[in-house]
């Protein structure tokens, strides 16, 4: 049954993922990542770790998700194909970033200190694990998380102030 | 054994009781409009010369729509268009897994707990779902190719997006207070005192928490993803028929869950107000002596009531209704039933699992009216109020609520510390 369902929502997991970056159409793209979510919430719960599912689905899945088709929808799509410049960019840091995640992978996997993630058990079921681990051992990944999303955050306003005075370039 | 049959069971009984009350929030919702703009409401629908104030509109209803025509536009995004309403059902569905309608009940070796999964995470479930049913109304919106559609389902998740933060906010006062995430843990923290109910405890978090359901499941003062005086219909000015339908019952089912939720987290949930569950499970042979024959007794005065309001009943194509003669002489078999089968049972030694269903069933009876209750709420909000402009709406989201909810959780935290340490 385990075995089953891992399968299953794994197959999903690399589908939605391989359907989201395949097709044209961002909107179709963004419901394939959806799917790729929900699977991957359903893998943590498989990892005994619902908790976990759960605000998988309420963050990634849900709020984030959303703010994206809402923009998508907003944002008028085609005329944001037509810019070279844009998609010239994209190429180069999206190659950039496969190159350097297929290094880490290699390094990851070539290396001999390789060590599959221990189970957790039923202590990661619990939200003052996770609460605890998050203040105290990773509390300076989470804090730069946390000033990463916020300077995209003033980079977007940014970004949308400027446009406002020079709309038709 | 025992408990996979009960598993399915109560899946089904859940399900089912969800899908029944649509027709009757329909009749109440109806009901309530016509009585707070002074008219009668739907009264016309009648079943072997029987109208019992209009309730088979429903059933009228049911039949119209699944009979209609399906419409599907031209230029419409069909896996979406398709995808949508059923999300929309699916998703409304799903949010009441987490809802426990009754404690436990053990009967020998079996228990038999009508909640589908008692999660550790229990609310942050709901708040999960709930947000995830943006996706449903902006495929809705986009996928079926029409201006309106779109901008309902954009306002949709925009209102979504920002009533959202509010809503976790007071649920995160409430996890203080309890002190768990587990549904039951909160009821059973709440006690049967209803001065200890969280209603009391955090006034704030629970406006908070109603406007910010009111506003997730797309009520009147919210309404603007289908505001029809902006946008025809909203997300679903293209669906026709039986998609329709299901949006709707979409709509109303949310509905039911938000009074269902607000019970269950303000009001004390399947606790009966005052009497506590194990007292009624050691005492049974009282009840058994006192209440039943006393509830047998209501009953037959309802049903004497009912027949005595009764005028005539009609010819085949004439007027009236001959609902009060049914109904009343209905209550009054069972009341008298009720009054002698409770002596008797009361002479009786009756076996202890007897009072324990009894009080199973009164426990869930008690969650119902106390949801039905708020579900009244909401309608009586819906036509009292106007509707929002957007800038209003989202202003009261993110000016209001949002900063509202973070000065209450910090009066929280520093109450509990106050009176941990």
């Amino acid at each position: 049954m385990y075995q089953i369902l891992f399968y299953i929502l794994a197959v999903l997991a690399v589908s939605g993922a391989f359907g989201m970056i395949t097709r044209k159409n961002p909107i179709v793209s963004v419901a394939f990542l959806t799917i790729s979510m929900v699977s991957i919430a359903g893998l943590f719960a498989l990892l005994s770790a619902p908790f976990l599912a759960v605000l998988q689905l309420m963050i990634s899945a849900g709020a984030v998700i959303v703010l994206f088709v809402f923009v998508i929808m907003i944002v008028d799509y085609r005329r944001e194909e037509s810019r070279r410049r844009v998609i010239q960019f994209g190429r180069v840091l999206g190659s950039a970033a496969v190159i350097y995640l297929v290094i880490v992978l290699a390094l990851s996997i070539l290396k001999p200190p390789f060590i599959a993630a221990p189970l957790t058990g039923e202590a990661f079921e619990m939200p003052e694990t996770l609460g605890r681990l998050l203040i105290s051992e990773f509390m300076i990944p989470f804090e730069l998380t946390g000033v990463l999303l916020l300077s995209a955050a003033v980079a977007v306003i940014l970004m949308v102030k400027r446009g406002e005075g020079e709309r038709d370039t | 054994m025992c408990e996979n049959v009960l598993e399915i069971l109560k899946i089904l009984i859940i399900l089912a009781m969800l899908l029944g009350s649509v027709p009757f929030l329909v009749w109440m919702e109806r009901k309530g409009a016509a009585y707070i703009q002074d008219r009668r409401g739907p009264n016309r629908a009648t079943v072997l010369f029987t109208r019992f104030g209009g309730i088979f509109h429903g059933m009228a209803d049911a039949i119209k729509l699944l009979s209609k025509e399906e419409v599907c536009p031209e230029g419409s995004y069909k896996p979406f268009y398709f995808a949508a309403p059923i999300l929309a059902l699916f998703l409304s569905l799903i949010s009441v897994a987490v809802i426990p309608f009754a404690e436990p009940l053990k009967i020998g070796g079996c228990e038999f707990n009508l909640q589908i999964a008692d999660l550790r995470s229990g609310l942050i479930y709901v708040l999960a779902i709930s947000s995830f049913s943006a996706h449903a109304i902006l495929y809705a919106g986009w996928g079926s190719n029409n201006k309106y559609s779109l901008i309902g389902g954009l306002r949709s998740s925009a209102q979504l997006i920002s009533y959202e933060i509010p809503m976790a906010l007071a649920a995160i006062s409430i996890f203080m207070v309890a002190g768990s995430f587990r549904i039951t843990d909160i009821v059973l923290d709440q006690g049967v005192v209803p001065l200890y109910w969280n209603i009391v405890r955090q006034p704030v978090a629970f406006v908070i928490f109603f406007v910010a359901l009111m506003a997730e499941s797309n009520r009147l003062p919210f309404d603007l993803p289908e505001a029809e005086a902006e946008l025809v219909a909203g997300y679903h000015v293209e669906y026709s028929s039986m998609k329709f339908a299901m949006f709707f019952m979409a709509e109303y089912i949310h509905m039911f869950i938000a009074g269902l939720l607000i019970a269950t987290l303000f009001l004390g949930g399947w606790q009966i107000p005052f009497i506590n569950a194990e007292l009624l499970k050691t005492s049974s042979y009282e009840i058994i002596l006192f209440v039943v024959p006393l509830l047998g007794a209501l009953l037959a005065l309802l049903g004497a009531l009912s027949i005595g309001s009764f005028k005539k009943c009609p010819t085949p194509f004439g007027k009236g209704d001959c609902g009060p003669i049914i109904a009343g002489s209905l209550l009054l078999i069972v009341g008298v039933v009720l009054i002698v089968g409770g002596f008797l049972a009361g002479m009786l030694d009756l076996p202890l699992w007897v009072s324990n269903v009894m009080l199973f069933l009164l426990q869930i009876v008690v969650l119902l009216i106390k949801a039905i209750f708020v579900c009244l709420l909401f309608i009586w909000i819906r036509w009292t109020l106007p509707r929002f402009r957007y800038d209003q709406m989202m202003r009261l989201g993110w000016r209001v609520l949002l900063p509202l909810g973070m000065i209450n959780l910090i009066v929280t935290g520093a109450v509990i510390m106050y009176i941990k340490y």
